[in-house]
């Protein structure tokens, strides 16, 4: 199978106030045709801010991609222009974002925000019999009921979990070859978002698109997830197939956010957690940026950051722990 | 929305009955009566006769009694007689009016479609120069008193180049009829709609670039671009939709504040206009005009506030009655 998606070395930074805030740090990606991609990490780590910078929609006044090469379908998106950008957006890339209470514009029927997507990129001319159609079709597809009455109504009028499937009603319009959902379940209560997970399971075996899938749940990812990428402080940590992610952890961060999971068999123990915090993007400390967080830590963690380093076929960590041979 | 209507229209009830208590306590609090200004200089007048006119017209009556006679007047239609104008105070208001909206409908869209444009633009283009510009204009249009940049106009543009007229409605005994008469007219409204719009294009202007810029922020503008809709689209239909709702408010509530009359622009222009009117009013002692034409701005205010509140359930689906 080809290579949709391929990310090198992607760096984006954001200008504040404080100074320039490097938010993801030389991340590669590839994410092959018809798969699923999933991206863990805590809050800040800069799932987010990859997957905007593979959209282009990063904010304009401060986010720049200061680095590296997008290549979706053979092509440098990082070198297009606007214009062309948005041939892409919404049609062969389309995404689907965390918070569905406020991702709706609320003075536009839902039916309008569909087909407003199917307008541009299938000409189907917005208010339509047929872009109507298709709108009702899609939101059926979605399962939503009273598709007809729902497709003239606002978005306060639905439910958290209908908006989200509007949401995704939107993003597939137009048959995207890879969709990116940003914590698409995040926001909703745990039924609901059960309910939207299978969804998007059945709608990629019927449309066989791509996902990257950005959540920082780890039992989501087990249950969508093709292979896994984990991301700390802008950068990726480790790497494998969900598989062996979740039976062979390597990297201590992977361990710690898996001995972190509460689990049902042990009731009244203690969680446990990784002591520490998140370092601020703004005081980087030299080094693995895990390190002070660290139970492995070694002299040189202090140091140098360590490489992505192959273990094993499709196993990847970036720990000195790999580097020095160390089986932990 | 029916209910809504009869239900505010009912609420205004008790809120004119306020307002007409205020006006009336207001006015007598101040001091002098009717006939200080017309009769006080003139020593044929002797304090006895002057006692029995004041009678005469129910000067001594208790407040209470004096409050029941004017409202009572007024629920028979009957608003009054001017004391200083020698006429109906209902003609008088309705020719002031018109004259009023003769400046204030123009000023109000002209107003509008320039400085939305401008806010959204601004907006935009944030810490741009043409942001900059814009502000700097605004500033000036904000800063500056409406009758200082009115004297400015008459002073550069209507005495020195003689381009427009310096006051007034139309050119008086010019005998003009049919399109002279009305491009006469425009050629007095030209100014004081000037002044009008410039003052009211900076408030608006900056209130637009800030809803806007409140709006670019939000999800959903994110989701527009995320569909691959081009930036005008997102901007005019996405972002502008959403922000019309807090502009549409202020709109109708400078339309009640413009009706009851730009005093100093009109004094400025000496436009018979409601500001003149009510102001002329005050020193003269004009009780029922005073009145009379404080309770006609005082409704224009309220009805204003109910239109806003129409349009905003135009703007935003999401508010029903």
């Amino acid at each position: 199978m080809g290579t949709l998606l391929r990310v090198r070395n992607l760096i984006t930074s954001f200008n504040t106030s404080e100074g320039q805030v490097v938010a993801v740090n030389g991340v590669d990606i590839d994410i092959k045709e018809g798969r699923v991609l999933g991206v863990v990490g805590e809050s800040g780590c800069g799932k987010s801010v990859t997957s905007l910078s593979i959209m282009r929609l990063l904010p304009k006044s401060n986010g720049i991609i200061a680095a590296g090469i997008i290549e979706y379908n053979g092509q440098d998106i990082v070198q297009l222009s606007e214009a062309e950008m948005r041939n892409i957006r919404g049609n062969e890339i389309a995404m689907i974002f965390q918070e569905p209470m406020t991702a709706l514009n609320p003075v536009l029927p839902v039916g309008e925000q569909i087909g407003e997507a199917l307008e541009i990129h299938q000409s189907l001319t917005l208010k339509s019999r047929e872009n109507r159609l298709r709108c009702i079709e899609l939101l059926k597809m979605v399962g939503i009921p009273r598709a007809e009455e729902i497709v003239d109504e606002y978005p306060h009028q639905l439910s958290g979990g209908m908006r989200q499937r509007v949401m995704i009603a939107i993003a597939l319009s137009c048959h995207p070859r890879l969709l990116i959902a940003d914590e698409p379940t995040t926001a909703l209560d745990v039924t609901i978002q059960a309910q939207v997970l299978d969804l998007i399971r059945q709608l990629k075996k019927q449309l066989g698109m791509a996902i990257m899938f950005i959540t920082h749940d780890l039992g989501v990812i087990a249950e969508m997830a093709d292979d896994v990428i984990v991301m700390y402080a802008g950068k990726i940590v480790e790497e494998a197939d969900t598989y062996t992610l979740f039976t062979n952890p390597r990297h201590p961060y992977t361990q710690g956010l898996l001995a972190s999971r509460p689990d049902k068999m042990k009731r009244d123990e203690k969680l446990h957690c990784i002591r520490g915090m998140v370092p601020s993007p703004l005081d980087m400390p030299p080094g693995c940026a895990f390190a002070p967080r660290c139970d492995h830590c070694l002299p040189a963690c202090y140091q140098a950051m360590p490489r992505l380093k192959d273990i094993e076929p499709n196993h990847r960590i970036r720990c000195w722990l790999a580097e020095q041979g160390c089986n932990n | 929305m029916r209910t809504f209507l009869i239900r505010r229209a009912l609420l205004m009830i008790p809120v004119v009955l306020g307002i007409s208590i205020i006006i009336f306590a207001l006015i007598h609090l101040a001091p002098g009566d009717p006939f200080t200004h017309m009769i006080e200089a003139d020593p044929n007048v002797t304090t006895e006769d002057y006692e029995n006119l004041l009678r005469s017209v129910g000067y001594y009556d208790p407040l209470p009694l004096k409050y029941v006679k004017w409202v009572g007047q007024l629920l028979r239609g009957n608003i009054g007689h001017s004391i200083s104008y020698r006429e109906p105070v209902a003609d008088l208001i309705g020719r002031r009016l018109s004259n009023t909206l003769l400046l204030a409908i123009p000023a109000l869209c002209l107003s509008t479609i320039i400085a939305v444009p401008l806010g959204v633009i601004s907006a935009t283009r944030q810490y741009s120069i043409f942001d900059y510009i814009v502000t700097i204009i605004a500033f000036i249009g904000i800063s500056i008193p409406a009758f200082f940049f009115a004297l400015l106009l008459v002073k550069y543009i209507a005495f020195d180049l003689k381009l427009f007229p310096i006051s007034g409605l139309s050119t008086i005994k010019s005998g003009f009829t049919g399109i002279r008469l009305v491009f006469d007219k425009l050629h007095h409204m030209a100014l004081p709609i000037t002044v009008l719009t410039f003052v009211q294009v900076a408030g608006r202007m900056r209130y637009t670039r800030s809803a806007m810029l409140e709006v670019v922020r939000q999800d959903y503008i994110r989701t527009a671009r995320a569909k691959g809709l081009s930036e005008r689209t997102v901007i005019y239909k996405h972002a502008l939709r959403n922000a019309l709702i807090p502009i549409v408010t202020i709109l109708s509530v400078s339309l009640g504040r413009l009706l009851s009359g730009a005093v100093l622009t009109e004094n400025v222009f000496n436009w018979p206009g409601m500001g003149t009117m009510v102001y002329k009013a005050i020193a003269n002692r004009d009780y029922p005009v005073v009145m009379a034409g404080t309770m006609v701005l005082a409704l224009t205010m309220l009805l204003a506030n109910i239109l806003a509140d129409i349009l905003y359930a135009f703007v935003d689906p999401r508010i029903r009655y």
